[in-house]
């Protein structure tokens, strides 16, 4: 029965869930190295705020949510194809896909 | 039934999308946030919004992730040794989930979600809302979408 309160479906867990995926996104775009890979955190931070979307929306039924989180869907998929031809293009450039290594607008002092 | 499956979609989509950020190869990474997308699609299923959950698998899914496994195959990545490099970091990124999960479970308990009828999520509602109210915007997303084509195929031809 506590599990069943917990979990349950209208409640606050997803919003849980939410923020923990959020955090685990912001954790790989802060962390990472890779830009591919930073690139795919930010998938997982957009992915999350459409599930607190629609957690919010269960509980207090506001009903423009789900048109939300379609735009932000398309959104992202517009982000993900600009940020792939970014890489790709820098990847030509600089041979390397380390962003610690990307400090050409860095004054040299 | 229900409340099980939600519980084990759950630790299974933090471990997957854990695993995400955690592994050295990109590929990999690639592959685990695949299999983190489709298990937040059986969420979005479980939650009752199965048009959602259709969305999230088709263009997440099926579209971005396919496309950087597509991209991928155009560099050729060594194996980092080390995937972070910034080890205290992670305690803070850890204290503030801690921060805000315990934010949101205080305003949880000083509100009680109340019984709500949940017919908006499914398929014909937000056609008709995405068709007459937000027509404008829908439009314009598609103009967004044309822009951002022209732009990577742009950006890829651009001469050095």
């Amino acid at each position: 029965m506590l599990l069943d309160s917990f979990f349950s479906l209208s409640g606050f867990f997803p919003v849980f869930l939410a923020s923990g995926l959020f955090f685990i996104g912001m954790t790989g775009v802060l962390l990472r190295k890779n830009l591919l890979v930073i690139l795919m955190s930010l998938e997982l931070m957009l992915s999350a705020v459409n599930l607190n979307f629609l957690a919010f929306a269960k509980i207090y039924g506001h009903e423009e949510a789900p048109i939300y989180i379609f735009f932000i869907i398309c959104i992202a998929a517009a982000e993900a194809g600009v940020g792939l031809a970014l890489a790709v293009r820098i990847y030509k450039k600089f041979k390397t896909l380390d962003v610690s290594s990307l400090s050409l607008l860095k004054d040299d002092q | 039934m229900e409340s099980f499956l939600m519980a084990f979609f759950s630790i299974c989509l933090l471990g997957t999308s854990f695993k995400t950020i955690s592994s050295s190869n990109p590929a990999h990474s690639a592959l685990y946030l695949a299999v983190s997308m489709i298990l937040l699609s059986f969420l979005f299923f479980l939650m009752s919004a199965p048009f959602l959950a259709g969305l999230q698998l088709i263009i997440y899914a099926g579209a971005v992730i396919v496309l950087f496994v597509m991209v991928l195959m155009l560099f050729d990545l060594k194996k980092e040794g080390e995937a972070f490099f910034n080890r205290s970091a992670w305690i803070w990124s850890l204290f503030l989930l801690g921060l805000i999960s315990g934010l949101i479970a205080l305003a949880s308990f000083s509100s009680l979600p109340q019984e709500i009828n949940l017919s908006f999520l499914a398929v014909k509602p937000i056609a008709l809302k995405l068709f007459t109210d937000y027509l404008l915007i829908f439009d314009l997303i598609g103009l967004l979408l044309l822009v951002v084509a022209i732009a990577v195929v742009a950006l890829s031809r651009l001469d050095d």
